[in-house]
């Protein structure tokens, strides 16, 4: 399993880095309304899941599983609106949300670096001030 | 082999992002890259005291590694899949202020993904896929978050 998601990550971080997803001046076009190309995949993509994930549940039942297929869900907190908020503004700053940061480093540009870091140090930010904030 | 070496067009990054969604349900897993920032501060920083952080970070291997696959496909890509004309970060960031700009803006996404328990593939790949209403809550303050920081930026003169 870890060498196969090491392959698919792999080929997801490919696909990030030629479809310009990495790309900051990509991102800026897109929150500049310059550019339709991010929301164009951003939209297929999520067309694309809706409909594979609608035919996955309908061929799960005809399929001898052990263990039913877990579906992705969200549940809903004030943190989905505070920090949405804060994760928009630090994508604009950085053109980069966080599969993009690690692409950006494999790809050699070093102040990358210092995204990443700053997004550990963010998640552990949070991680002591949790029991503090609304949730 | 010229089409492969410049950027990917919308249809067809798109769908095979889409893919995956299926693809990691299929094979057990979910689709969500920012909780491996929580997996490697587990790893690398104190969690005394930080019940956030106090679990099996075993149970997870499978995701860093993945997430380690993101590393290997931007070297990939920039050394044997590109003709240049794929530019990520500008020049003008490739400075010391640069960076610290970069630092401030990487704190933001660290600290907004985890407080809103996911990040582009997480909710609005992975969750919108699902129909999550949530998802959806969270994609559109992801852009309202940047449009504001658009407006700040502005105001401030394109400092950024």
């Amino acid at each position: 399993m870890n060498a196969l998601q090491f392959i698919l990550g792999g080929l997801f971080g490919l696909i990030l880095f030629k479809g310009q997803v990495a790309s900051l001046p990509k991102i800026r076009a897109m929150f500049g309304f310059r550019e339709p190309d991010l929301y164009l995949i951003i939209g297929s993509a999520v067309a694309v899941g809706i409909f594979s994930l609608q035919i996955l549940k309908r061929v799960e039942r005809h399929l001898p599983l052990k263990t039913p297929f877990h579906y992705p869900e969200k549940e809903m907190t004030k943190g989905v609106i505070i920090g949405g908020l804060c994760f928009g503004m630090g994508w604009y700053i950085t053109g980069a949300c966080p599969g993009p940061i690690a692409v950006q480093v494999g790809a050699g540009d070093w102040p990358a670096w210092a995204t990443l870091a700053g997004a550990v140090l963010g998640t552990y930010l949070y991680a002591r001030l949790k029991h503090r904030l609304p949730h | 082999m010229k089409s492969i070496l410049q950027p990917w067009p919308w249809w067809v990054t798109g769908p095979l992002i889409g893919l995956f969604v299926p693809l990691m349900v299929v094979l057990g897993k979910k689709l969500g890259i920012s909780s491996n920032l929580k997996h490697a501060c587990a790893m690398l920083l104190p969690t005394r005291n930080v019940s956030y952080l106090q679990y099996s970070v075993k149970d997870f291997v499978w995701s860093l590694w993945f997430f380690a696959g993101l590393f290997a496909g931007g070297l990939v890509g920039q050394a044997f899949l590109s003709d240049g004309s794929v530019a990520l970060l500008p020049v003008s960031l490739f400075s010391v202020r640069g960076a610290s700009i970069l630092f401030v803006g990487g704190l933001l996404v660290g600290f907004g993904t985890r407080y809103a328990e996911g990040c582009t593939s997480g909710h609005s790949i992975s969750g919108l896929s699902n129909l999550q209403k949530p998802a959806l809550i969270a994609t559109l303050c992801f852009f309202a978050g940047g449009l504001v920081m658009r407006g700040v930026d502005a105001i401030l003169g394109g400092v950024l």
